[in-house]
């Protein structure tokens, strides 16, 4: 055996041999890795009550019990006042009096924006239908558009719903709503596609990255496709096209010859043999965290296809297949920020402000509603940077309550003592090399500066402190000696496993940290106020490590 | 490599540039006034570049503003000389360079020409994987350009802050599976909290994760960032200039790397990232604003390199993914092209016109045909920073910059 799979419930380690051996003999288990598995990847993850809950009701149930969505969302924002109104408000207006009204309505943006995301992540976190909102979030990194180009919240929450309402529908005919869709249509500058002097954006992108992919399209296709979709604007939200801007000539594109409009482009990229096989490449690859073997693709291209683009046929298949649980995949995808901040907030079972997990994905590389170009968010080992691993593990320090946002937003010299005289002690020098004292000045707003300073001032001033108690429910599922422990925290916490060396590690630093504090005895965790602090930097560890990264 | 025919393409056309060089007496032959791997006064050499990322529109940066063609094709982002800084009698600076105007006068700036690469893709991320490989095949032909040449100059000597990228994301040419960069945006929040610091008690090791695999690749990088958080912030927190940056996250991650460079804590390239260039629309003002964010931060940043030893010895690479179109689009703006300029400054630099402008006529598809190789300017950068051949990075010989003499030297 390989790896050690810690378990949290005595019922979980009781499955797991079984689990192995029949993955050996190439047939699927459903058991408590496998279940917990497709939560992972369908769900944000899970608390361990529902992981069990998956179990008992098997396995074709709770797949479909996945897929039954869309639920009834209810969405508490209604439409703001449009564009135009305010338009004919603002000429009323004297220029302090509309500077002033300008600057309540960026306000308003941001505000709503900020409700917005943290209603969706809230969303994701209470898991009323997790696949939904995972698919609401695949198609946002798919069929991309930033905020910071778009700059209407309006717009950016309706294309989000779009998403949400085809989340698991049909690719065909959310394809045809998203070229209508005004975020993207301003995104991908197809608002200023115009017959006289077409705009290529929207249709590059279009083949590229929205339907064949790179190598499957001539630079021809791409300029002819562009005078298709001239004229495709909207107005105040809404579509339409204008006639005079279209151009309603002759075109070819992928050898099809016509008076060709944007529709009559979409149908002939569905028909493409590439389309199907790019979105079930990325969906798999989405899925699984490793790319598609060559036949397996095929077969999936196919299934898109034979359902003429329906996704739920194809999760379903997906979901079913004993490939999808294969040992390379299980427990090996790098998680993206949302799936490791939402998922620990899952399994932990605690509620930090929505808004906190948006900062906190945002700061890990994520942010909604940003994604960092058109291609959207580059998943895997892109994820991990230096910073961004020590972010999270201060962020799930955060979570377990160890780390005080005040910590991030202290940027002294904390940690430094040994590398050096602290930033105060050099100033005089400064004042000696610079002649004038700039250099100090220069410093200090530096911090001020700082991305997200002030986002991260407000959260603070919430006070938020996670509410559980470790030693109680580790005691509640008899858990006994620091082995145990370090196993039972391990699959609370983790979405995959922990290596031997890593546990040993682990069990080394508990035995030390008890000895330190003097908790001791078989009965220790017993002792709440002794072993409390223990559990919980334990569990800081354990979020913080190369393991903690993987689901 | 050497025998595709994207190289043998290539290599006749940057023979010609070589030529060109010395034959239509642009200021040269030299960009590099020395090399080796330390300078005469023995500080380190080191690499800053600066990659422009959207696509800089090189028209609207260096003008032609003597050629009609390009008044031609810009009816409306034209710009005359009356709005620019005249470097000679065909172009001039776009006028929010003026900072940079300025050294070009000064001689400290070199301006190359035409850079690009043949057989151009316009795929927005295809482009820009072959300018971070210096290889057709972009991200299948392995690391970035820089992760190689490290990898070329330190071997297994492995320092983890040895490169770094200051900015939220590292573009794949710092990417080397030997050599990771250090990323990061704000060195204050570079460091662990509370029990995140006791990772170092978890050292995993007894066995290795299988190789290749997500878990060795992330414990990996967590040997990193135990190794580089705690120098890097105090280089970071040390660092006092007189010089003024201005504010905003550019000018934020221009100053910490010149605090790198001057701390002298093994930091041999420094990775920077300027966004906003992707000008589809209203290009006049976006591009404006974009180039004084420019001038203003490498301005300052410039003046405080001059003052360390250190900082004199950094070399300043500047650069974009790809160029525009030389007609401008229907919404004031420009859509994907090829080849554009590149700058190369510091003190190792004898500034001038470097290559040949392309030409406004004879296009490709609509679009400027590079004059220079973009190799060659990595080449350039390689040599002149590390005692590399930078062909043992690229794969095979290409003209450097400059053009004769100084780097024969060696």
């Amino acid at each position: 055996m390989d790896r050690v799979r810690p378990s949290f419930a005595l019922a979980v380690l009781l499955f797991l041999p079984a689990s192995l051996a029949a993955q050996r003999a190439g047939k699927l288990a459903w058991d408590a890795r496998t279940a917990e598995h497709l939560w992972n990847r369908a769900g944000f993850g899970a608390p361990p009550s529902e992981i069990e809950r998956a179990v008992a009701l098997g396995r074709e149930a709770f797949v479909a019990e996945l897929l039954a969505g869309p639920s009834e969302v209810e969405e508490p924002f209604y439409p703001r006042a449009d564009r135009s109104e305010l338009r004919e408000r603002m000429r009323e207006l004297t220029p302090e009096e509309r500077k002033r009204e300008v600057g309540r309505m960026r306000d308003d943006e941001e505000a709503t924006l900020r409700d917005y995301l943290a209603w969706w992540v809230e969303r994701m976190v209470r898991g009323e239908d997790p696949l939904l909102e995972c698919m609401t979030l695949f198609w946002h990194g798919h069929f991309t558009s930033s905020m910071s180009d778009v700059k209407n919240a309006r717009e950016m929450i309706a294309q989000n719903r779009l998403f949400r309402r085809h989340a698991l529908g049909s690719f065909r005919e959310l394809l045809h709503a998203i070229a209508r869709d005004a975020a993207m249509l301003e995104y991908l500058d197809n608002d200023v596609n115009r017959r006289e002097s077409p705009n290529e954006n929207f249709a590059r992108e279009l083949m590229e990255l929205f339907t064949l992919g790179e190598g499957n399209y001539s630079e021809q296709d791409v300029k002819e496709a562009a005078r298709a979709f001239t004229g495709w604007r909207h107005e105040d939200g809404e579509f339409r096209v204008v006639r005079r801007a279209h151009d309603d000539g002759e075109k070819t594109v992928l050898g099809r010859t016509g008076r060709l409009d944007g529709d009559d482009v979409l149908e002939l990229l569905l028909e493409q043999e590439a389309c199907p096989r790019f979105l079930a490449g990325k969906l798999l690859f989405h899925f699984e965290g490793a790319e598609p073997e060559a036949e397996r693709l095929e077969r999936y291209a196919r299934l898109l296809r034979a359902n003429d683009y329906a996704i739920r046929p194809f999760l379903e298949a997906l979901f079913l297949d004993p490939e999808f649980y294969r040992p390379e995949v299980l427990g090996t995808r790098i998680t993206a920020p949302l799936d490791f901040l939402v998922g620990t907030t899952r399994r932990l079972g605690i509620d930090p402000p929505p808004r906190s997990l948006v900062f906190g994905a945002g700061v890990l590389g994520q942010k909604l509603f940003f994604p960092p170009n058109v291609k959207g968010w580059e998943s895997g080992e892109a994820w991990i940077t230096t910073a961004s691993l020590m972010q999270r593990g201060n962020l799930a320090g955060f979570l377990l309550g160890e780390v005080s946002l005040r910590d991030f937003l202290d940027e002294e010299t904390s940690g430094l003592e040994d590398s050096g005289p602290p930033a105060q002690a050099m100033a005089g020098e400064a004042g000696m090399e610079g002649g004038t004292g700039a250099g100090e000045d220069a410093a200090l707003p530096r911090k001020r500066r700082s991305e997200g300073f002030g986002e991260l001032r407000s959260l603070e001033r919430l006070g938020w402190r996670p509410r559980f108690h470790l030693s109680e429910r580790l005691r509640r599922a008899g858990v006994s000696g620091d082995e145990g422990v370090v196993d039972a925290l391990a699959g609370m916490l983790l979405g995959g496993d922990l290596e031997p060396d890593t546990r040993r590690s682990l069990v080394r630093y508990l035995g030390e940290e008890r000895a330190k504090a003097g908790v001791s005895g078989t009965d220790w965790l017993d002792d709440s106020n002794g072993s409390e602090p223990i559990l919980r930097r334990l569990a800081h560890l354990i979020l913080s490590l190369p393991e903690g990264q993987l689901d | 490599m050497r025998d595709s025919p994207w190289n043998r393409t290539l290599d006749r056309r940057s023979f010609v540039v070589g030529l060109g060089c010395l034959g239509t007496g642009l200021r040269g032959p030299r960009v590099l006034l020395e090399r080796g791997a330390r300078t005469s006064e023995g500080a380190q050499r080191s690499l800053v570049v600066l990659q422009l990322s959207g696509g800089n529109d090189g028209l609207s940066t260096v003008v032609p503003y003597a050629d009609d063609a390009y008044h031609a094709a810009r009816p409306t982002l034209r710009l005359g000389v009356e709005d620019g800084l005249r470097l000679d009698d065909y172009r001039a600076f776009h006028s929010a360079l003026e900072r940079l105007h300025q050294r070009f006068q000064e001689g400290k700036l070199a301006v190359v020409e035409g850079v690009g690469y043949p057989h151009p893709n316009r795929s927005h991320f295809k482009s820009m994987e072959i300018w971070h490989t210096a290889d057709p095949r972009g991200r299948a032909a392995g690391d970035g350009w820089i992760g190689r040449t490290c990898a070329a100059a330190f071997g297994a000597d492995v320092e983890p802050h040895r490169l770094v990228h200051v900015g939220p994301n590292a573009p794949y040419s710092v990417h080397s599976s030997e050599h990771p960069a250090a990323t990061f945006s704000v060195p204050e929040a570079y460091r662990w909290l509370q029990e995140g610091q006791e990772l170092a008690r978890i050292e995993a090791g007894e066995r290795e994760a299988g190789a290749g695999s997500s878990l060795a690749f992330l414990r990996e990088r967590m040997r990193d960032v135990r190794d580089s958080s705690a120098s890097i912030r105090a280089a970071v927190a040390r660092y006092r200039t007189p010089v003024e940056y201005p504010r905003g996250a550019f000018g934020e991650s221009l100053r910490i790397a010149a605090a790198l460079l001057a701390g002298e804590v093994g930091t041999r390239v420094v990775s920077l990232e300027l966004g906003g260039f992707d000008t589809h629309n209203d290009q006049r003002n976006r591009h404006e604003a974009c180039l004084r964010t420019l001038d203003e931060g490498l301005g300052a940043f410039l003046d405080d390199l001059e003052r360390s030893e250190a900082g004199r010895a950094a070399l300043v690479l500047v650069f974009s993914e790809f160029g525009r179109r030389v007609d401008e689009n229907g919404s004031r703006g420009t859509d994907h092209g090829c080849a554009g300029p590149a700058f190369l400054a510091g003190a190792s630099v004898l500034g001038g016109v470097y290559g040949e402008h392309p030409s406004l006529v004879d296009l490709g598809e609509g679009d400027l045909v590079h004059t220079t190789d973009f190799r060659s300017v990595y080449a350039t950068a390689i040599e002149a920073t590390f005692p590399v051949e930078h062909s043992t990075v690229l794969g095979a010989r290409f003209p450097l910059l400059a053009c004769a003499a100084a780097l024969k030297r060696r």
